[in-house]
């Protein structure tokens, strides 16, 4: 089993280094069987890997701890499905199954570009080969998933119980869909600098593979998020971990690319712009590839100091100086076809959020490799921690909430004084009328309130947004407002996708916000029968008890709580402690759209105390809310719409139908 | 037993991959010029139906929006007009000269 997996992934090797050289000799000889061969070549490699992932993922259903991978995350104790998902549970797999989902991808690629842009296939074999092959190399020479030990044990470590989650089961596939992703702009820009087929660097065309692995990596944040709030039980869900940041990094450059590409598809601007931002997030994703590898910062997510770090460094500085040269090569063909016509227009408003997503972007970079930068320099790693991210990212932020409102407001090309002071009247107002609210119902700290005033800003231009559309559908065609607003959403689905996905994003905000400024904890020790409270929650403890759960001890306490009066009904706080010495914490979680109450199992007594960690989180509902109406703008935003034609004068129509 | 299916893999991968080497296949026209034609009606259509959009929910003044769409409709009819040209001049070169003539 272990000499198959070997073997297909060093044939897959072989056959990724032919698709390369193919391709390169069949474009400058103008040769297009050798550069089918090619494609051929990718098609094979992706087979072969899909068989290195079916022997692995045998291996592990079946608990063959001859493999030292299988000795490392499974054991017999372990449910089947954690055993399954144990496959990107450590170095090697993961590994592999970035592999597998580049090849995935690059199928897809070749097959929708090779229908519509034929010309590009060549290059792009080429970009996807060497990518593929650098990971192929990794498996097949540095970290190989089929290593096997000679005496196996009866049994297997297992994986960490910390990742034995539903939420980390999905996490890190969905996050691998989103910084894989990236690998498919980069190779169509890439391939069109090299192609010279360089009409806007091929950016337009790498704008919907963005835009998914964009989605991937939003919810691959958030099953994360979501993973560290109720498994850690710190009662938190972000900590500026370097890992965290590793993926924050290339999903604020590509929210930068998805704005500014469509300057470039009105207007024809910022191509090059637009390319640099799609190589800065495959660079970006690489990185954080590495960050995750090669256990240079210490983080929760690092699998194991290694010697991979130098591997991926030394790709990620091949890749960046190829791409930066071919764009330099090109960079005259790249040239705008226009200016920016109007200070006030929203192609300067969507500039300046590009600004500011980069500033974030470069800040967290910052951070992140402080500790990597202050050891080489002053031989002592220094981390910055979360007060330094804070202090920096949110007045961007903020910055960046204002835009959201400002930006749908403002008109294409050049904004009327008197059209702008209309569409932003009422936004206004709601932002006004809810800081009032907030003030009078108590809140004092500037922060939140402009927080929260910014957010009624924003919603409040996306409902005049949604507004407008169906005014003006009725007024064309005088249909009734449900089916106007359908109809404008369906014909306009990136426009009004993307309105939705800023309401996500509101959401999102709102939580974030809530949540990290208006939390509030308790930690009591009560024997059974007492009770503590927390803001308008009494949490009653009956007592400890303790059993075997899936191979650890459990000390479970049972809780009642209570809103005033009213009985909620029972709870139970849990900590686990495995023979590893490992210990998880199993939360109460009581959620509701105003808050979360959450409980943990601090200590215990000989004599039957528990110390519990009470805390009300308000708002955290509202942000796993965001992500689903996110998820649903950006389904309606991947839509592809219909080929584009404006309603024409009568003088111009024959030209219209001309070029159709 | 397990070489010799390892032998079978490599021999079909082999085969898979070359099979194309037996089999010419045209070569793709190089369309650069039509695709980046293309980009820029879909541009300049794009750019209409916003300048409708933005100018019917008030967010641009008339005068603003009359000069903006003459000068976009200027720029379509020029880009529609070099795609006509261009197909005929590959209409003409897939006839061969005497199509043209």
């Amino acid at each position: 089993m272990a000499d198959l997996g070997r073997f297909a992934l060093l044939a897959a090797l072989v056959l990724a280094l032919y698709a390369m050289a193919a391709s390169i000799l069949g474009a400058r000889t103008r040769r297009p069987e050798l550069a089918r061969s090619a494609v051929h070549g990718l098609v094979a490699v992706a087979l072969l890997e899909a068989v290195a992932a079916a022997v692995l993922w045998a291996a592990l259903a079946g608990r063959d701890y001859s493999f030292r991978y299988v000795v490392s995350h499974v054991r017999d104790a372990q449910p089947l499905i954690y055993d399954l998902t144990s496959f990107w549970g450590g170095m090697e797999g993961s590994l592999l199954l970035w592999a597998l989902i580049l090849s995935a991808y690059t199928l897809a690629a070749l097959r929708s570009i090779g229908r519509t842009r034929p010309p590009l296939v060549p290059a792009l074999t080429t970009v996807f080969g060497g990518i593929s092959a650098f990971f192929l190399f990794m498996l097949a020479f540095v970290t190989s998933p089929f290593a096997t030990s000679p005496f196996p044990p009866a049994d297997g470590r297992g994986m960490n119980p910390l990742l034995l989650n539903p939420w980390m089961a999905i996490h890190p596939p969905t996050l691998y869909l989103g910084f894989v992703g990236m690998t498919v702009p980069f190779a169509i820009v890439t391939a069109s600098l090299a192609a010279g087929s360089v009409d806007g660097g091929g950016v337009l065309l790498a704008r919907r593979w963005m835009l998914w692995a964009w989605y991937c990596l939003t919810m691959g944040l958030m099953f994360g998020a979501k993973w560290s709030y109720v498994v850690l039980g710190w009662g938190g869900y972000w900590a500026w971990d370097p890992v965290e940041n590793a993926a924050l990094m290339p999903w604020l450059v590509a929210t930068a690319f998805l704005h500014s590409v469509m300057i470039q598809e009105r207007r024809q601007m910022l191509a090059r712009w637009n390319v640099v931002l799609v190589i800065l997030a495959f660079g970006l994703a690489v990185f954080g590839t590495f960050l995750t590898r090669s256990g240079v910062l210490s983080s929760i997510h690092s699998f194991t100091e290694s010697s991979l770090g130098a591997f991926f460094l030394g790709f990620l500085a091949l890749a960046l100086v190829a791409a930066f040269a071919l764009a330099a090569w090109r960079w005259d063909e790249l040239r705008g076809r226009h200016e920016l016509d109007a200070a006030v227009s929203r192609e300067s408003a969507f500039v300046l959020n590009n600004v500011l997503f980069l500033a974030v972007a470069f800040s967290v970079f910052l951070g992140t490799v402080f500790p990597i930068v202050s050891a080489a320099v002053a031989g002592r790693a220094i981390n910055v921690g979360p007060p330094f991210f804070d202090h920096i990212v949110v007045p961007f932020a903020f910055g960046i909430l204002l835009l959201m409102g400002i930006g749908p407001a403002v008109a294409w090309r050049r904004a009327s004084p008197g059209g702008l002071r209309r569409s932003l009247q009422a936004p206004a107002a709601a932002a006004v009328v809810v800081g009032l609210a907030l003030l009078a119902a108590g809140m004092r700290a500037p922060g939140p309130l402009l927080a929260f005033a910014l957010c009624a800003f924003v919603a409040a231009t996306v409902a005049m947004e949604f507004a407008g559309g169906v005014r003006v559908r009725r007024a064309h065609r005088g249909e009734s407002p449900l089916r106007a607003l359908l109809a404008l959403v369906a014909h306009n689905r990136r426009r009004y996708g993307g309105y939705i996905v800023h309401l996500g994003i509101l959401l999102l905000f709102c939580g974030i916000t809530g949540s990290s400024v208006f939390a509030s904890q308790r930690v009591v020790t009560l024997a059974p029968g007492e009770a503590a409270a927390i803001q308008r929650y009494r949490v009653r403890f009956d007592g400890l008890s303790q059993s075997a759960r899936g191979g650890a001890l459990a000390i479970t306490a049972a809780l009642r709580v209570f809103e005033g009066a009213r009985d909620l009904g029972p709870a139970a706080a849990r900590r686990n402690l495995y023979l590893t010495g490992d210990v998880t914490t199993d939360v109460a979680l009581r959620s509701t759209p105003r808050d979360d109450l959450y409980v943990t199992l601090a200590g215990w007594t000989p004599s039957g105390r528990a110390t519990l960690r009470l805390l009300v989180n308000p708002l955290v509902s509202w942000m796993w809310a965001g992500g689903a109406v996110l998820t649903l703008g950006a389904v309606i935003a991947m839509i592809p719409e219909r080929r584009l034609m404006p309603r024409a004068a009568p003088a111009f129509r024959g030209a219209w139908s001309a070029g159709e | 037993m397990a070489e010799a299916g390892l032998v079978v893999l490599a021999c079909a991968a082999a085969v898979f991959v070359l099979w194309p080497l037996w089999r010419p296949v045209p070569a793709p026209a190089p369309d650069a010029e039509r695709q980046r034609l293309l980009a820029a009606r879909e541009a300049a259509y794009r750019a209409l139906r916003d300048l409708d959009l933005d100018h019917e929910t008030g967010k641009l003044a008339d005068g603003d929006y009359a000069a903006l769409r003459a000068g976009y409709q200027a720029e379509a009819v020029a880009v529609l007009r070099r795609l006509d040209a261009l197909a005929i001049f590959e209409r003409d070169a897939a006839a061969g000269p005497e199509g043209a003539s």
